[in-house]
Formats: structure tokens, C-alpha cells, sequence
């Protein structure tokens, strides 16, 4: 009999309370609501740090995202990941990439597997959808807004004017929303995924996918949002889209159209369930599904205006951020099982090497939680999640090194400490979920003390125990792309 | 170079590598390794490590626990 296969699905920006299974009352996931049933469900699946480049070195590589270095960005060269430790016990192995800048070949994303697509060819360079933000104005515009912006009235009467105008030239133009559409629908990658299934015989296999339906912008397929009964034309989503994307305007206003954007949001999730169930169905009729470990997650959630922002900014982490949905299907597991106890994402990749008889690298910074998994048993261990505050382009040293935003979060309570301001603020979850209100400073000693104790060591070890090689190597390998990049530039 | 300097030995085929793959940009191979230790030493980023690490020790003694 083979080794038995691992199949790791993660959806970008895929937040836990949009599923089904964990509680959502729109039917955006009744594939993956019935996998659950024989499945293990994490409820407090939480992410090691937000957005995607800081979420998936926890996920590939078992590795807090700042523990090289806040300068550092991705996997380091010669990094253990899931994939090398497969790839070198024998595995077929292959990553199909939705279009993720950040989960390329250039921040070491390639490592260990055989067949590596990122489909940005595919991704179109630019939005298309109107908005004075993303627009291209005329000369002549650029003159009048320069003129306006000289008093915040006049400014914010130029915007409004030139997005009513942007608004009403594409009106006119009938885009389908699949034109519109920045990314490859998870129906395109998982066809290539089937492709390459078919190719590679009775190996065992290591199939890692990331889909960015739920990505904005919202352009899910118009048979999505029909069968969750929210029909939309592509003039309106391109509407909301561009709405939605603007800068300088009023929470009140955007919160306007806030059920209309989930809705578009929504339908992504749904269109990705949708081809789930066709790659499950499909490993099914190759006898494939069960020698197979299925693994279904995200790298971050996504904001709503909850706390007056959107989209997956690290500027917060809030609880819409950083709690996702966690699935593991394995043979063993006859029964349902749902744990409520904290997960860090930090232990998935040894937890899911362990289930399937491999060794997890002892590199890795998280653990198998594989027999607690099995024996439904898992303890109350806080999970740690960091990020760098405001760093939303990572390809900017100035961007990455600032202050740390962290969180380590309990069953039920929560402690976020903000380095900028030197603060750290303490939630009760079970009796403010939407973390409205932190509670007084003399609330819970103990457990303030012990989540504070907590942050500290993981401060102290994350530079004092620091793995200096593989610093060494993804600073260099930062050189070199820099360097080459200035080579390309200067050349005639 | 005025300031102090230090003499190395490197292989001979990996410096001319290096000049074949980044001579365009660099004059010599001391620029470029001057280039890459001043970027790898940077201690920016450790800075902030430390100054964290002094603000969670300083909470924990405000609460009496260290």
C-alpha cells in the first residue's frame, strides 16, 4: 500500500465565521459543511500572523513570520516546508498558486516542489474597474484636482464629482465579470490541479493549492451569486467594487453597501466549495481520496468595517483577521470532531506531516498535535500571532521594519499588545466577541500576567535563538533580486 | 579606502563568478562585499526586537512579576 497523500487547500482572506460549518447561516459552503461531518473542526483555528506574507511561513515552514528578522520576507533558502520534507521522502509534489504575488518563486515558495504554477501570467496587471483612485485622469484633471484639493470641501467635492463621472463612462461598457476578475477562478486552477493528478500515476503526492476567490476585488462568478440568490450584474459589482475601494470616505457611507459587498464575498467562498467538491469527487473516482489527508484553511481573514476598516490590512488584529476555518480529513477519522481550544497554524505543517507517517524537520518552531487530534484532546495552549504594524507592502524595507503588532490568544481571553504606543489592551471574547471593549486594567491579574509572560518569551526567543543561517540566506537572496533588478534597469 | 581595512582570502573562482554575475554594478569585488555586509549587518530590525523585549519586561515589573 502507497504512503498515504496530503492535500492542503488554502483559501485567501477566508474568515471562520463565513463557513458553514462553523456556525454561518448563508449556505456558502454545503460541500465542505458535509466533509465536516466526518472531519476534524477546529473553531479557534487561529493564523501566526496577517496578511498572506506573514500568515503562510507558519503554515509552509512551521515558522513564526517575524522569527528571521522583521526584514525578512517568505521562506528562506534551504528552509524546511512541507513540501522538501516530502519531496525528499519520494512525493510527487505540486503547488497551483491563484495569482498570489506574495506566494511565488521570489519569496522561496517554489521550494521542494516538483511542479510549481503561480499563474501570474494570468493576473491582469491593472484593475479595470473605475474609480478616480485607480483611474487614469487627464491632464486637465490632474490640473483641477490639484486646484481642489486645496481645501478639504473643494477636495472631497472633486473626488465625489470625478467617481460619479468614472461611474457613469463605465456604465456603459459591458464587462463581464469575468473580465473583471484580478485572479484565476478556482475552477481554472483546479482543472490544471487535475491535469497534473493525472500524470503522475500511483506516487504518493503532495498537492498544495491556494485560491483567491474570496480575494478582493469581489468578482465572483455570476452562477455563485444566482445560487446563493443574491444575482448581480457586473455593472453593479464593478459599482460596489470601486465604492468600496475609495479612499477618504466615511464609514457611514460605506457601510451603504456593506451587505451587497459580503454578498459578492460570499459568493466567492461558495464558488470555491463548489470546486472543492469537484477535486474531492475527482480524487474519489481515482481511488486516490482514501489514502489521502485533506487539509482545508486559510492564511487570513477579512474585514468588514467591524472596527471601521477593510479588506486585510495589518494594522489590527482583530478576531475577523486572524480566526479562520480549519478542516482535516483523514481515513482514521470516522467521526466528527469539532475542538474549540486554540490552534495556531503555527503546528498545522508537522501536525499534517505526522498523520501522514512523515517527519516533521526539526527546524520546525510548532509541533504534531496529531495524536491529540485523533483523541479529540486539545489542550489550552495560546496561540501567538505577530505582524508589523501597517506594513502593506513588504517589498519595501521601510515597510517592514516597524513596530510589531501582536496577539496571543487564549480560549476565551485575548491580549494584543501594540509596540507603537506601548500598550497592550485584554479581551474577554466569550463576552465581547467584536473585542468592543478591553477590559480595566485590574481585570483577570492572572491572566493578563500570564499572556504578558507569554509575548515576552516569544519577543526573547524570536531574536535571541534567531536561525542565523537561513537569515543569512534570505537576506542574500533579497540582495541578489535587488541587485539584478538594478543590473535589468540599468541596462540599455 | 582611509578607513581601516582588513585583508581576506576568497577562492579566485568565486570571485571571478562574482564579478561575472554582478561586475555590471559594482566596480570590485571589495564594493560588492562591502555592499552585502553593510546590508546583512544592518541592525535596524534587531533594534526593535530589543526595544519590544524591554517594554513587555517593563509591563511585567509595573504588575510585580519580574
Amino acid at each position: 500500500m502507497n504512503a498515504p497523500s496530503l492535500i492542503l487547500v488554502t483559501v485567501d482572506c477566508l474568515r471562520a465565521d463565513h463557513v458553514g460549518f462553523l456556525g454561518y447561516a448563508r449556505p456558502t459552503t454545503p460541500f465542505l459543511d458535509s466533509l465536516a461531518c466526518e472531519s476534524a473542526v477546529f473553531s479557534n483555528a487561529i493564523v501566526a500572523g496577517a496578511p498572506t506574507y506573514f500568515s503562510f511561513p507558519a503554515i509552509m515552514a512551521s515558522r513564526y513570520p517575524l522569527a528571521l528578522g522583521r526584514d525578512v520576507v517568505g521562506i528562506a533558502p534551504g528552509e524546511p516546508t512541507i513540501a522538501t520534507q516530502l519531496n525528499a521522502a519520494g512525493y510527487a509534489t505540486a503547488a497551483f498558486i491563484a495569482g498570489n504575488p506574495y506566494l511565488t518563486s521570489r519569496f522561496g515558495y517554489d521550494q521542494g516542489f516538483d511542479d510549481f504554477r503561480d499563474f501570474l501570467a494570468a493576473v491582469p496587471d491593472e484593475e479595470q474597474s473605475a474609480s478616480p483612485t485607480n483611474g487614469v485622469p487627464s491632464n486637465l484633471n490632474r490640473r483641477i484636482r490639484s486646484l481642489a484639493s486645496r481645501t478639504s470641501l473643494t477636495g472631497a467635492a472633486y473626488e465625489e464629482l470625478y467617481f460619479r463621472y468614472c461611474q457613469r463612462r463605465v456604465a456603459r461598457e459591458n464587462i463581464s465579470m469575468d473580465s473583471l476578475r484580478r485572479y484565476p477562478a478556482a475552477h481554472i486552477v483546479i482543472d490544471q490541479a487535475l491535469s497534473w493528478l493525472a500524470k503522475i500515476g500511483e506516487r504518493p503526492f503532495f498537492l498544495w493549492i491556494h485560491l483567491m476567490d474570496p480575494h478582493h476585488p469581489y468578482y465572483p462568478p455570476e452562477e455563485a451569486l444566482a445560487a446563493l440568490g443574491t444575482p448581480m450584474s457586473s455593472q453593479r459589482a464593478r459599482f460596489l467594487n470601486s465604492f468600496w475601494a475609495r479612499e477618504n470616505i466615511s464609514v457611514r457611507r460605506l457601510r451603504h453597501y456593506r451587505d451587497e459587498v459580503i454578498s459578492l464575498y460570499d459568493a466567492g467562498i461558495y464558488w470555491v466549495d463548489r470546486q472543492v467538491a469537484r477535486l474531492v469527487n475527482a480524487l474519489k473516482e481515482k481511488s486516490r481520496w482514501d489514502q489521502s489527508l485533506f487539509a482545508l484553511t486559510a492564511d487570513h481573514g477579512e474585514e468588514f468595517l467591524e472596527h471601521g476598516q477593510r479588506y486585510h490590512s495589518p494594522v489590527n488584529l482583530h478576531e475577523p483577521l486572524i480566526r479562520v476555518p480549519l478542516l482535516l480529513h483523514a481515513p482514521e477519522l470516522k467521526d466528527a470532531r469539532l475542538t474549540d481550544a486554540p490552534f495556531s497554524l503555527l503546528h498545522l505543517a508537522p501536525t499534517l506531516l505526522d498523520a501522514i507517517g512523515a517527519k516533521p524537520s526539526a527546524r520546525f518552531q510548532g509541533r504534531t498535535y496529531w495524536s491529540r487530534v485523533s483523541a479529540n484532546d486539545l489542550s489550552d495552549e495560546p496561540a501567538i500571532v505577530e505582524c508589523v504594524d501597517g506594513c502593506n507592502n513588504p517589498l519595501y524595507r521601510k515597510d517592514r521594519v516597524r513596530h510589531r503588532l501582536l496577539a496571543v490568544r487564549g480560549r476565551t481571553l485575548k491580549l494584543v499588545v501594540n509596540f507603537r504606543d506601548n500598550t497592550d489592551c485584554l479581551f474577554d471574547l466569550e463576552r465581547d466577541p467584536g473585542e468592543t471593549s478591553p477590559l480595566s486594567p485590574n481585570s483577570f491579574p492572572k491572566e493578563r500576567v500570564r499572556l504578558l509572560q507569554i509575548a515576552s518569551s516569544h519577543v526573547q526567543t524570536a531574536y535571541k535563538k534567531r536561525d542565523a543561517e537561513l537569515r543569512i540566506r534570505a537576506m542574500v537572496r533579497g540582495l541578489q533580486q535587488a541587485v539584478r533588478e538594478k543590473i535589468s534597469h540599468t541596462r540599455p | 579606502m582611509t578607513a581601516l581595512a582588513r585583508s581576506i582570502n576568497l577562492p579566485e573562482s568565486l570571485c571571478a563568478e562574482a564579478e561575472r554575475q554582478f561586475g555590471s554594478r559594482f566596480q570590485n569585488i571589495e564594493e560588492l562585499l562591502t555592499f552585502v555586509l553593510q546590508e546583512v549587518t544592518r541592525n535596524d530590525s534587531t533594534r526593535l526586537d530589543e526595544s519590544e523585549e524591554k517594554m513587555l519586561e517593563h509591563r511585567l515589573k509595573e504588575l510585580g512579576y519580574l
